[in-house]
């Protein structure tokens, strides 16, 4: 992973078109600013990872893997 | 009314089943109406069933039994969404994902399904400043099976 020190006020580029600005600096939070183009998705990262569990609750789950989940947990009942 | 599931086939639902979210659910942002399905009478997981589609239907379940006392505050901004007056009138829900190996079962303490059950209106909330997991395992990896 690259690691750069930055202030507030300052930035840094990603590829041509992205730039990250670190508008303020806390102890516990960082605030920053992001220039991109309008097709490039922005996501928080833990909901990309709400997303994704999600969709694996959704599409992994097929009814059989329900029966042995009840037969499971009724089990350890 | 009749809807198709994933999983019960043809279910008969009555109008006042179905559940509103204004914002859909993380990842499936366009379904706004789910209804609750009961997956049986001893586990305590549910179907959430989009009511217009087969897809999506997520697995959900009570929190309360795998972490007892499961109760994150819900500030103002989220109940007014919900149009709910004070907490007592939301109920939690968390979404499981199964994989094959069903030890492996997770749920997302992080960002519960909060229902109104007042009014039937749910939404998904990220809890900022908890340490609960978005992948919470129910058994430990130790234990066999």
């Amino acid at each position: 992973m690259l690691i750069i020190s930055r202030k507030a006020g300052e930035s840094f580029l990603i590829g041509d078109s992205i730039e990250i600005v670190i508008l303020e600096s806390q102890s516990e939070k960082i605030t920053v600013g992001i220039k991109a183009p309008k097709d490039v998705t922005i996501l928080r990262k833990e909901l990309y990872e709400i997303q994704k569990a999600n969709k694996e609750s959704a599409y992994l789950t097929d009814s059989g893997s329900l029966t042995s989940l009840k037969n499971i947990l009724t089990k350890n009942n | 009314m009749i809807i198709n599931t994933r999983d019960f086939g043809h279910v008969e639902i009555s109008q006042e089943d179905i559940i509103y979210f204004p914002e859909g659910i993380y990842g499936f942002e366009n379904t706004k109406e789910f209804v609750i399905l009961k997956i049986d009478d001893e586990t305590q997981f549910y179907c959430l069933q989009a009511v217009n589609e087969v897809y999506p239907r997520l697995v959900i379940t009570n929190p309360e039994i795998i972490m007892p006392g499961y109760s994150p505050a819900i500030g103002k901004e989220i109940l007014d969404k919900l149009g709910a007056k004070s907490p007592l009138e939301l109920r939690f829900f968390v979404v499981a994902v199964i994989p094959a190996n069903i030890r492996d079962i997770t749920v997302n303490l992080k960002s519960p399904i909060v229902l109104n059950i007042r009014k039937n209106i749910a939404m998904q909330v990220v809890l900022d400043n908890t340490d609960y997991k978005i992948r919470h395992r129910i058994f430990s990896e130790s234990e066999g099976g």
